[in-house]
């Protein structure tokens, strides 16, 4: 959209935008040209009106997350899918367990064992750490159905039906220290969570004090500016009282000592 | 006035450190213009106050980008209009911005049915308020942006133009235009200058 120049400079004559050169020359043309001064009159008028539309209070204060981690990690969907994901983990470690009957004891299923300092997990951190465990569990399972093959190859493996199976690296792993392990953790787990969900409320308790004592002082602040505007106005209406006193009481004087009403003529009753 | 630029850049810096009092102190500062340019364009409280929430958010995370902390106004105010404009383009996917139902497109003007007086002869503060708003709802989204940043916000037109990256004469004739509409719109309504004083 395009503006003629003169309507570009009157805006800016409107709001007091142009240097003291143009203002002269537009002081002149509105003298000169009549319909330019009564376009100029009426957006002052419209000026005028849209000033009466004051500003309004916000009717609550804002309250702003100013620090990202102060979000509770555990109010995060991601959070709360992994949370919910973790008891399928630990069920499908059970049931692969229970049809292997044995598990490699190297293989972890626990995000817990990795992390010991909970407290500084990030987001991505805590993804990462899932992320692994998704994979350890996915190469469990291949090694699992690796052992079960292998089982199947052995000439005598139908007729050892009980005991411990012996993976490839030698180590043995019975159903007892695999319940141990699985119950181990589960107390890491719950001890970290423990962990997170104590510092991320000592982080909100921060937070909420921080916040409350900016409060504080910004209805302080306000308060002193009230009562200095209070007091002002107090003294601004006592001058004015006395004032009208002053005039009240000369009024009084001059009614006083010339009774007779100003222009009035004495002679007009006789 | 200088040591007041000082405080402000002062706490502009602070609280692009993540200090936390400063940025509060920023969004106090701040929150009442934002929320004021917010409701002033859309009429309605949810959508200002929803608006101006995102825009600090917004300014927490990105203030560290901020190079120069004299453009700040003009930064803050560039992410409102942002918002706003995302929202209204959002919004009227959806439903259009009322801003109250007593006007139509053509921009006549009807009493609300409660009440049975006509708007001229009735200028208590709030009433009037509500009829200003709804004025400036009537106006196009480009010129209603410019009349609010211009005569509420004090911008300066280059500023505007900074803003709203336009050239400063296009946001010169929006608001030319925009006032022009105003004119027009107030004066179907009779809300003049002498029946505002009516009321006082």
């Amino acid at each position: 959209m395009d503006i003629n120049p003169d309507k570009s400079q009157l805006i800016s004559y409107l709001y007091g935008e142009l240097d003291c050169k143009t203002k002269e020359k537009i002081d002149l043309k509105l003298q000169q040209n009549p319909s330019l001064a009564a376009e100029l009159k009426a957006l002052e008028q419209t000026k005028l009106l849209m000033s009466e539309l004051k500003d309004e209070e916000l009717p609550q204060p804002l309250i702003i997350p100013t620090q990202a981690p102060s979000i509770g990690i555990w109010q995060q969907n991601w959070f709360r899918v992994a949370a919910a994901l973790l008891p399928l983990f630990v069920a499908l470690a059970v049931i692969l367990w229970g049809n292997s009957g044995q598990v490699d004891p190297k293989q972890e299923l626990a995000v817990a064992g990795q992390s010991k300092q909970q407290s500084g997990l990030s987001k991505e951190e805590v993804i990462q750490l899932i992320a692994a465990q998704q994979s350890k569990n996915d190469s469990l399972e291949i090694r699992l159905m690796q052992l079960q093959q292998k089982l199947n190859q052995l000439p005598r493996a139908s007729n050892t039906p009980k005991g411990p199976l012996k993976p490839e690296d030698g180590e043995l792993i019975t159903k007892e220290e695999l319940l141990a392990t699985l119950g181990q953790f589960r107390l890491e787990t719950n001890q970290t969570l423990t962990a997170m969900l104590n510092d991320e409320r000592r982080q909100n308790q921060v937070y909420v004090d921080k916040l409350l004592s900016s409060l504080n002082t910004y209805y302080d602040s306000r308060r002193d500016e009230d009562l200095k505007k209070i007091e002002m106005a107090l003294t601004a209406m006592q001058e004015n009282q006395q004032l009208q006193r002053s005039k009240t009481d000369y009024l009084l004087s001059e009614l006083i000592n010339n009774p007779e009403p100003r222009g009035s003529n004495p002679n007009k009753n006789k | 006035m200088k040591s007041g630029t000082m405080y402000t850049d002062q706490l502009i810096a602070d609280a692009a450190k993540g200090q936390q009092v400063a940025i509060t102190r920023l969004v106090q500062v701040w929150q009442k213009r934002i929320y004021n340019f917010c409701l002033k364009y859309f009429g309605n409280h949810d959508v200002a106050m929803e608006i101006t929430q995102k825009t600090f958010i917004t300014m927490c995370s990105k203030l560290h980008t901020l190079k120069d902390h004299g453009q700040f106004r003009s930064w803050l105010y560039t992410i409102a209009a942002n918002y706003c404009h995302d929202e209204k383009r959002r919004s009227a996917r959806t439903t259009q911005v009322q801003f109250g139902n007593a006007s139509d497109e053509e921009g006549r003007f009807y009493p609300e049915p409660e009440s049975e007086h006509h708007p001229m002869r009735s200028f208590e503060q709030e009433e009037l308020s509500q009829i200003l708003k709804k004025a400036l709802g009537l106006l196009s989204e480009e010129q209603r942006l410019v009349v609010i940043m211009k005569e509420y916000e004090g911008f300066k037109f280059h500023e505007i133009a900074e803003v709203l990256q336009i050239s400063e004469n296009t946001a010169k004739s929006r608001l030319y235009y925009g006032l022009d509409h105003l004119r027009k719109i107030l004066n179907r309504w009779n809300i003049t200058k002498e029946t505002l004083s009516y009321g006082h």
